[in-house]
């Protein structure tokens, strides 16, 4: 009776590793799926200038003509260009929240640079 | 009994080891995701449109997101000289301000498009650099993209003819008297655009060329310009000097000028749209700059839907109202789009006022015009503004079929009869900005 109790506990305890080892894969697996895909594509004068992944945290400063810089940032899955020597700064200041759905874009005209991402979510207010 | 132990345990063992490799691959996924390389190839150096190497040249871009684009024309003004367009940039590489203008036309009105696919929503997003913004094609049927290069040449097309910044447009020409005839597109604008300014009795006005080319609101450090200067340039600022007679323009004097900055963007998207529908595209959008057209209805047929852009806030992601509709257009004039702070602290939009020569003085932030033509919308968008909330209000619920969303400098919303109902409008949770409103 007594070596019975034990086996019957020790297989209580793998199962529930088990059960947990299941339930932290599938997470795992979820959470990766979820990123792979969501990029931010950087062109300067519509071609391809730089491609990063949204969900991870970078800096990089984009060189165009004329000596043309923008500073885009990423953080926690959003997007922001916070510096640039264009002359209006409307990339910096228009775009305050910056980006993180598909198919959101921050542009800056002077320096013919679009910001654009790619994948990841849609925005749930699903907008045309 | 202890042999089926064993087998239980070592199913036990045998099923741990998989989830255990499972627990592994998630783990190593995830870690691959984040880990894939960022390519940082440096802008290229390439040369385009016959410049040689050891030119160097300033572009100065007239973007404006959507509504006006009021700036300066790259060529001289009629009444006098604007020093607002001399080229701050020393000219280092030898190079004399005329050749560098020069330079900047020929590599104007060449636009193209580059596209994508967008898998998650089916889409072809096609973008292109025309008409000092960033024009934006989506299709839903793959058939389409072949349209891209059609499209491109509409827009070279009409910013050769009607763009105020290219020296050798036909808008640019007539200012100069250097020609008195212009093609058919061009005279229907300016009449279509004269149709408002007597609609609006004078409130807008097409012939502000004089006081617009005065204002530089893409100057490293825009300034206001003289008063003497806008005094002088205001005297000329009056449609009635204006005669269209078939191809023929006309003026009253030597001074006054057209400027079809508020009206051509409309016009330009229902010729991308004509040519759109002509070539047998159902579902599409396009914008010029945030001029919107939203072709047929979607392939499913349901309606498009579109935010209204907040005020001050994160530009193309943060709206305050949703309007539904197939076959429609939206255009939205705001302070926002253009603006700057004088030295005194006053903020100056670019939404002029033909009265005074300086940017309207109202209570309204943005003006939004939904209907089925883009021409209409676009310059419905600056009359109501210029006009205020009264008339403006006025003005649109005379019209059949077009709307108007007045988004006021206190966070009121006020929208004309019929909205609702005609595009399911609805106001959406936002927050209220204003130019104070610091970045977040």
């Amino acid at each position: 009776m007594e070596e019975k109790r034990r086996q019957i506990r020790k297989a209580d305890l793998i199962l529930t590793l088990v059960i947990l080892a299941l339930a932290l894969g599938g997470y795992l697996y979820m959470k990766s799926h979820e990123s792979v895909g969501a990029e931010v594509v950087v062109t300067v004068n519509q071609e391809e200038y730089a491609r990063l992944p949204l969900g991870k945290d970078a800096t990089l400063e984009i060189l165009s003509e004329e000596d043309g810089r923008n500073f885009l940032v990423i953080k926690d899955g959003i997007a922001r260009v916070t510096e640039a020597n264009c002359p209006d700064k409307i990339c910096v200041r228009n775009y305050s929240k910056g980006i993180r759905y598909n198919g959101e874009t921050i542009v800056c005209l002077p320096h013919k640079m679009v910001v654009t991402v790619m994948g990841g979510e849609n925005n749930p207010d699903g907008l045309d | 009994m202890r042999k089926i132990h064993n087998k239980r345990k070592g199913s036990f063992v045998f099923l741990t080891a998989a989830l255990v490799l499972c627990l592994l691959a998630g783990s190593l996924l995830a870690a691959c995701g984040d880990n894939s390389s960022s390519q940082n190839t440096p802008a290229g150096q390439e040369t385009s449109g016959g410049l040689a190497e050891s030119e160097q040249i300033s572009q100065t871009e007239e973007g404006t997101p959507s509504g006006e684009s009021t700036g300066i024309s790259s060529g001289e003004t009629l009444s006098h000289e604007s020093g607002a367009n001399d080229p701050t940039a020393p000219s280092e590489s030898g190079m004399s301000d005329e050749r560098r203008q020069e330079l900047i036309q020929a590599l104007a009105a060449k636009a193209t498009f580059t596209h994508y696919k967008d898998p998650f929503r089916g889409t072809y997003v096609g973008t292109a650099f025309s008409l000092n913004t960033i024009c934006t094609i989506t299709f839903y049927d793959e058939k389409d993209v072949a349209l891209y290069e059609g499209c491109a040449d509409i827009l070279n097309k009409y910013e050769r003819m009607l763009s105020r910044t290219l020296k050798t447009s036909e808008i640019a020409r007539l200012n100069r008297r250097e020609i008195s005839e212009v093609s058919d597109e061009t005279a229907e604008l300016i009449k279509w655009g004269l149709r408002y300014c007597e609609l609006s009795e004078g409130a807008y006005d097409i012939a502000i060329a004089s006081v617009s080319s005065l204002w530089d609101f893409t100057a490293d450090v825009p300034k206001v310009p003289a008063a003497k200067d806008i005094e002088e340039a205001i005297k000329w600022v009056d449609y009635h000097a204006v005669h269209v007679d078939g191809n023929k323009v006309t003026f009253d004097n030597d001074y006054v000028g057209i400027d079809l900055g508020s009206i051509a963007k409309g016009y330009i998207a229902e010729k991308l749209h004509s040519y759109l529908v002509e070539n047998g595209v159902k579902s599409a959008i396009i914008s010029l700059g945030g001029n919107m057209i939203f072709v047929g209805s979607k392939p499913d047929g349901s309606t498009y839907g579109s935010g209204l852009q907040l005020p001050f806030g994160s530009s193309g992601t943060e709206y305050f109202a949703v309007v539904r509709g197939s076959n429609m257009s939206i255009v939205t004039s705001g302070v926002y789009e253009r603006y700057f702070k004088a030295p005194d602290g006053t903020y100056y939009h670019h939404i002029l006022d033909p009265s005074t020569g300086y940017s309207v003085k109202n209570n309204i932030y943005s003006v939004s015009i939904i209907g089925p033509n883009s021409t209409d919308c676009d310059a419905l968008s600056t009359t109501l503004f210029c006009l205020g909330v009264e008339e403006g209000m006025k003005l649109i619920n005379s019209l059949d079929d077009y709307y108007a969303v007045f988004y006021l400098e206190n966070g009121q919303i006020l929208t004309s009869l019929g909205l609702e109902e005609a595009y399911s409008y609805q106001e959406a949770p936002h927050e209220h900005l204003g130019y104070e409103s610091k970045l977040r």
